[in-house]
């Protein structure tokens, strides 16, 4: 059972050590394929 | 200034170093937090910073009148006082418009020509999250549930922590303001989980819901009518991902972001696309405004002992909820579709699932997510006659090659989206959350 505050979606990654720094690397590297930092992208709910 | 930008990505670090290595004491910290939130809101426009100054200051006072009247009269006219203010902000500056137009339009339909006012405000970004948080502390004290607060720069930090400022979570006084009241120590492993957290968020915001929203912004930019269904069943369920992966990702790293500086703030998503009842999903779905909406609307409407009287205040609530997020019957039109869909269980007298969804469940959840996809075309349309228009041609221009939905444009889509479910399942099955 997750902590209160550890309920999200990388707070269950399998124990090997090497598969979630797998899995951090291929987040990262497509955040960076996709983020555009000079063509800010709002969030939905700034709006509501 | 936004979490997925350059000036976020040189402000969190050096906001991070001062609070821990610079401002040591309780007082110190809250104060830098309150000035280093005041500056990220400021980022937008600064004029704007007037109105959440007179919402801080309004409910620190006006909590304070409220627990030291002595008779029920007093209490009652200083939480007016307190409502008329909030109320009052978010209908200036977010509903004077829209009521004024309905009003004009209502007068011209009785054969009068009016010539009301148009105040064509720009919208206070998070007027609407930081009022409730704020009514909420006055209601609260008001219900002798907590105490105020006697510390004013406390009381300013708790309104304007600046990872929930903007788009929540909505925070209770009763579980934040105590958490500026006492000692934080740092905590790697908590700050670790923190970094864990904004990850999954910005994956969710940038590689999700921008790459969804590109999608679904250009297939609701079409005519219905000449698009085919498959096309506009694919926009629809872009933007069911947009908006979850926008919103849910924005709750993680503003969740995450304050873990970094000791503070655990409230859940506000909890896998809602796993539902398998529109009562889960509301459980699941922007769980502090639902909360807040249960105990501030629903239940202080009264008569919901009989089920007439649940049925209209069930209602009124998804009305409400739907007013919320913006000045626009397509949101309220989304509200009471909700409603509408709760319902049946509400007749039925279902009662709450508490166990975790399994794979025989996925017939439901998929059916659920179907309604939920359908709402959310009247969310996104411009108008009520825009979404009908958009159904009608998704059930009419009937093509049925589903394979047309996986293309060269739309694979990273779905890549990313089955990532990202298969992620969130894994912690469904695992989690018992």
């Amino acid at each position: 059972m997750a902590l209160r505050g550890e309920l999200h979606g990388l707070a269950r990654l399998p124990r090997t050590v090497a598969v979630r720094w797998v899995i951090y690397a291929i987040l990262v590297a497509l955040i960076l394929l996709h983020i555009r930092l000079y063509d800010e992208h709002a969030f939905l709910y700034f709006r509501f | 200034m936004l979490f997925n930008s350059f000036a976020f990505a040189l402000f969190l670090p050096l906001v991070f170093a001062a609070y821990w290595w610079v401002f040591r004491g309780l007082r110190a910290q809250n104060a830098f937090v309150l000035l280093a939130s005041w500056a990220f809101y400021a980022w937008w426009d600064w004029r704007f910073l007037g109105l959440l100054l007179v919402s801080t200051a309004g409910d620190f006072l006006f909590g304070l009148r409220i627990h030291a009247a002595q008779d029920k009269k007093r209490r009652k006219a200083w939480l007016m006082a307190s409502i008329a203010l909030n109320l009052g902000l978010l209908g200036t500056f977010k509903y004077f418009d829209f009521f004024i137009t309905g009003l004009a339009d209502l007068l011209r339909s009785a054969g009068f020509e009016p010539h009301l006012p148009i105040l064509g405000i720009l919208l206070p970004v998070g007027i609407s999250f930081y009022t409730f948080q704020t009514l909420s502390y006055t209601i609260d004290i008001h219900r002798r549930q907590i105490a105020p607060t006697n510390d004013p720069i406390a009381f300013a930090a708790f309104v304007s922590f600046f990872p929930q400022l903007v788009a929540g979570p909505i925070e209770r006084a009763r579980d934040l303001l105590p958490q500026f009241e006492r000692s934080r120590v740092f905590d790697i492993d908590r700050a670790k989980d923190g970094l864990r957290q904004m990850l999954w968020g910005f994956f969710k915001k940038v590689a999700v819901a921008d790459t969804c929203g590109g999608l679904a912004g250009a297939v609701f930019a079409l005519d219905p009518a000449s698009a085919s269904s498959v096309t506009l069943v694919f926009g629809a369920l872009c933007f069911a991902f947009q908006i979850y992966g926008d919103f849910s990702g924005y709750s993680d790293i503003a969740i995450g972001c304050a873990r970094l500086f000791g503070f655990n703030l409230s859940r506000n998503f909890a896998y809602p696309y796993f539902s398998r009842s529109i009562g889960e999903f509301w459980r699941r779905w922007h769980i502090t405004l639902s909360s807040w909406l249960r105990d501030y609307v629903y239940l202080s409407l009264g008569g919901w002992r009989d089920k007439g009287g649940r049925l209209r205040n069930i209602l009124i609530t998804f009305g409400v909820s739907g007013l919320w997020h913006g000045a626009n019957w397509t949101y309220i039109g989304w509200g009471l579709l909700h409603g509408a869909y709760y319902i049946p269980s509400v007749v039925r007298g279902e009662r709450q699932r508490s166990e975790h969804a399994t794979w025989r469940d996925l017939p439901r959840i998929i059916a659920l997510f179907v309604l939920v996809t359908i709402s959310w075309i009247v969310f996104r349309s411009a108008t009520i006659g825009d979404a009908a228009r958009y159904l009608r041609a998704m059930a009419l221009n009937a093509r049925v090659r589903p394979w047309e939905l996986f293309d060269w444009i739309s694979l990273p889509v779905w890549i990313h989206v089955a990532l990202m479910l298969g992620v969130e399942w894994h912690c469904v099955v695992n989690c018992m959350v």
